[in-house]
């Protein structure tokens, strides 16, 4: 299974859209203790924290790494406690939904993929049909992410080769 | 400078009203300010773009060959 580590925007925009579970599909997700502390002071979740959502805490090592990383990279303190974190576990893939982060992470070499990616991976592996993706969709345009009406729209129309081999 | 005239709902007011009750901000103009120029700053609207297409694209190529 990949090795997935994720800053706090993913687990709060999917948690907002009800999609939280999606993540799951995906691999081993791991979190620092300081992202954590983001989503909870970010949202109050009506459900038990998941625990296939693996909070890490950091050495003061690490911590120190993860200082270094947000001084030199313009990234906030979870974000960089994440570098660090997918850093030490040759993590497969990083989520984030900050493009400066985005943009920083994938400089390192790490994949990068964010929550409407997820939701539209889990349509390409079958975990969603078509009509559960458009709802996921319409949900997360709902939620505190801010993307624009024309990648929305992108989204949607790449349904149609997503489902595909459905037709 | 120009002025804008916004609704905000209930439940997000109440916590821009709870930073000024803490003393962080003076005003709730100015936590409004601050939010939107950490928006515009964070939110490069060029590079979002980018990367959703990037995801977008990346699905359509696994749905092709799930891994």
């Amino acid at each position: 299974m990949s090795v997935i580590v994720c800053d706090a925007g993913p687990i709060i925009h999917l948690y907002e859209a009800r999609c939280l579970h999606l993540l799951r599909q995906t691999g081993n997700l791991f979190l620092p203790h300081r992202v954590y502390l983001e989503v909870q002071t970010a949202i109050h979740m009506n459900i038990q924290w998941p625990d296939w959502l693996r909070v890490v805490r950091l050495s003061s090592k690490e911590q120190n790494e993860a200082g270094m990383w947000q001084a030199a990279g313009g990234v906030h303190g979870g974000e960089a406690e994440a570098i660090v974190l997918a850093r030490q576990k040759k993590a497969d893939w990083f989520l984030t939904d900050d493009a400066a982060t985005r943009l920083f992470v994938s400089l390192l070499g790490l994949e990068v993929h964010g929550s409407l990616g997820i939701i539209l991976w889990n349509a390409a592996h079958g975990y969603l049909n078509r009509k559960e993706t458009e709802a996921a969709l319409n949900r997360l345009e709902h939620s505190s992410l801010w993307l624009s009406a024309k990648i929305y729209q992108e989204a949607r129309q790449a349904l149609d080769d997503i489902f595909a081999k459905d037709q | 400078m120009k002025t804008l005239s916004v609704n905000i709902p209930d439940n997000l007011a109440a916590q821009i009203n709870d930073y000024v009750k803490a003393g962080i901000f003076s005003s709730e103009p100015d936590v409004i300010l601050a939010a939107m120029s950490e928006f515009v700053r964070r939110n490069r609207i060029d590079l979002m773009e980018r990367f959703a297409r990037e995801d977008i694209e990346w699905a359509k190529k696994e749905a092709l060959d799930p891994k």
